[in-house]
């Protein structure tokens, strides 16, 4: 995927602090991807410098918790000492429990050195005369990742910086004024590194493209998005001699953004959206047990899960025949059932018009371009169908077997007419991690994280074949609606790459 | 398909605003994981070097620090700031030899070896004790590069290493403008 409007050193520096150790396999990458690029939710009452705002508050109770000079602090934010977990690894990780685990022990070994702070049941509190500021378990993960990503930014030259300002702000007496000083001066330097490491421009020129296209297509007053209204624009736009947009795969997304803006603004407006102030903005700010959990709020792939360190040795999504097919899918989630034939002409299309950038960009010859064109090889709507009910077949096995394993011992009304044919679909799994069906409590944790997510992966796939069955119910035989968008797209990629064929 | 009521011009600048900063999300987001990136040295891997959670040498750190002032800025601070013996600058410069080294508790001293004539001896003096004992030797020079030993285990609160005249230890600890950490 192109990368439009991000460069290139601040996504290795953003990869490097997710992809690590402390935070691989978490939900904290999104959530720090949110601030970074300072989007905001809709009527939260949050704006971009908000998580600034949060890691000063967060610096100075970490402060009263006795992480009051320099290398504390560098501890407190860089390293999770926590002595009860297994691996070095595992001693590295931040999650909300762990957070939780070392806070709350911090305060029974040591208290708190000033008396207008207090643990909550979700997390810390300080109160400064009549404001209260409160930080949750849940949020201090990508807190943390904000302060890593935030002091190693242009290679760390803001490093001393920082540093020197968060010891004065905590340095006695700590007022809510050195906060909010301290937070805009760390405010004024992020909004320094998204001028210079963040081209807006790339995507308002989308959007400035994408906007009058829909006020002109109206109907009057409103704006539709649909399967043709995306299609459209890339006819109109993809071979434009001005910046055209070439590929039909960034309209398409552009346009699922720009629909997820719209109901956010419309449900803010609504007053609908309503939420509370001050704890977790980037996920919506609700209540969430662990920063692996199902989230509601905004839609995100329930397969991140399945990434995180602890189901990676329980195979239950084979690469290439399993999980790839469906990984598009999850990350649009109920997007693309909305847009269905948009969605359908992803998955088929873009693959075949990636295969007709790179043989131009590598000279591939002539007549790869000129099959691709055609439209020779590209994968059909009714394959892809096929391919979503094998994957839920799959998953639906992988439920009864993860059931199994969960209820085996339980002896109830739910369980036992599916018994049989859960301990069946256990035994054909016949892969890693489903060889022992009565684990230890860290493998049963790792298959009740699983539990949780399934469902939504299969939710997402009837969904989405219940919408191609729609498809062909208004419309034709799928094989027709393929035939139909087969001419459609063969007729724009020669509009588009003609002269190369 | 998604109906929506085409929003009015005040509303079209924060709309526009958000779309542009939820495109950049997926950038972020969605970086193609073949695409080749340099890798980078984070923080808290810096900050595990610094307190021995990454053993010393680590070559992709030290090439990162070689590469950036920034970071070696960063780590000059972590370790100076991690609890144990720092010692104070040489008071001048020597033509004869290295000048001793001293801070409360501890006290570092050079002596020419008598069997080797190209080697000295660092001994180093541990007066009070701080925990952890220190297992290696850092000095800073005025562009925060560090040269690092690893020392052996005290004996009766004395550390004795041996070493080349001319070693990149000796040379650094020979400059008087340097800081100098047990760590």
């Amino acid at each position: 995927m192109l990368r439009a409007g991000a460069a290139d050193g601040s996504v290795a520096q953003f990869r490097a602090v997710i992809e690590g150790v402390r935070f691989t396999g978490t939900q904290v990458g999104n959530r720090l991807a949110k601030i970074l690029t300072g989007r905001k939710t809709f009527g939260s009452g949050s704006n971009r410098d908000t998580p600034v705002l949060e890691l000063c508050h967060l610096t100075a109770m970490a402060a009263a918790l006795g992480y009051d000079d320099r290398n504390a602090r560098f501890r407190f934010f860089l390293d999770m000492d926590d002595e009860k977990r297994s691996s070095p690894a595992e001693a590295r990780r931040v999650t909300p429990a762990a957070v939780r685990h070392r806070i709350e022990k911090r305060h029974t070994d040591r208290g708190w050195s000033r008396d207008d702070c207090e643990l909550t049941e979700r997390g810390m509190r300080a109160v400064y005369g009549s404001e209260t500021h409160e930080v949750w378990f849940d949020r201090i993960p990508v807190l943390m990742a904000f302060f890593e990503f935030l002091i190693g930014i242009d290679d760390a030259t803001f490093f001393a910086e920082m540093d020197d300002l968060l010891q004065t702000m905590i340095t006695p007496p700590v007022t809510l004024r050195g906060i909010k000083d301290a937070s805009n001066r760390l405010a004024a330097r992020m909004r320094l590194w998204r001028r210079s490491n963040i081209a807006w421009a790339t995507h308002e020129e989308r959007f400035d493209k994408i906007a009058p296209y829909l006020s002109e297509r109206g109907p009057e007053g409103n704006w539709v998005i649909d399967d043709e209204a995306i299609f459209g624009f890339w006819v109109l736009h993809s071979n434009a001699e001005k910046k055209p947009i070439r590929e039909y795969a960034t309209v398409f997304e552009a346009f699922v953004n720009l629909s997820k803006v719209m109901r956010a603004a419309e449900a803010a407006e609504a007053g609908s959206d309503a939420r509370r102030l001050g704890t977790d903005f980037e996920a919506g700010d609700i209540d969430v047990a662990d920063d692996i959990g199902p989230m509601s709020g905004e839609w995100e792939t329930p397969l991140a899960i399945f990434d995180h360190p602890d189901l990676k040795s329980i195979r239950f999504f084979k690469g290439d025949s399993e999980r790839a097919p469906i990984e598009r899918l999850m990350q649009y989630g109920p997007d693309a059932q909305r847009l269905a034939r948009a969605f359908l002409r992803l998955e088929s299309f873009a693959p075949t018009q990636n295969v007709i950038s790179n043989a131009i960009r590598f000279k591939r010859g002539k007549a790869i371009i000129s099959n691709s064109v055609a439209c020779v090889g590209t994968a059909s709507y009714q394959a892809y169908q096929e391919d979503m009910e094998r994957v839920l077949e799959h998953i639906r096995r992988l439920q009864l077997a993860v059931v199994h394993v969960l209820r085996r011992d339980v002896d109830d009304d739910v369980y036992a007419p599916i018994s049989e044919d859960s301990r069946a679909a256990f035994q054909d799994l016949r892969r890693k991690g489903f060889d022992d069906d009565d684990p230890d409590e860290d493998r049963r944790d790792a298959f009740r994280m699983a539990a949780n997510a399934l469902p939504s992966v299969a939710g997402q796939l009837r969904g989405l074949l219940e919408q191609i069955s729609d498809l062909e119910k208004d419309e034709r035989d799928l094989a027709l609606i393929f035939n139909e968008d087969v001419s459609l797209f063969s007729k724009q990629f020669r509009a588009i790459y003609g002269d190369r064929q | 398909m998604t109906r929506f009521k085409a929003p009015s011009a005040e509303a079209l600048v924060e709309i526009r605003q958000e779309f542009a900063a939820m495109g950049t999300y997926h950038d972020f987001v969605n970086a193609d994981s073949d695409e080749e990136f340099v890798k980078e040295i984070t923080m808290s891997d810096l900050y595990a070097y610094a307190t021995g959670g990454v053993s010393y040498p680590n070559s992709a750190i030290e090439a990162a620090l070689e590469r950036a002032a920034g970071l070696r800025s960063a780590f000059r601070r972590m370790v100076l700031a991690l609890p144990g013996y720092r010692f104070e600058r040489a008071a001048a410069a020597s033509a004869g030899g290295t000048l001793p080294r001293q801070t409360q508790g501890a006290e570092i001293k050079f002596s020419p070896s008598r069997a080797h004539d190209d080697r000295t001896y660092i001994i180093i003096e541990l007066k009070s004790s701080v925990e952890p004992i220190p297992n290696s030797l850092a000095v800073f020079d005025s562009e925060d590069r560090a040269v690092r030993v690893s020392l052996p285990p005290p004996q009766d609160s004395i550390i004795q290493l041996l070493v080349r005249k001319d070693s990149d230890i000796l040379r650094v600890l020979r400059d008087p403008d340097t800081d100098v950490v047990l760590m």
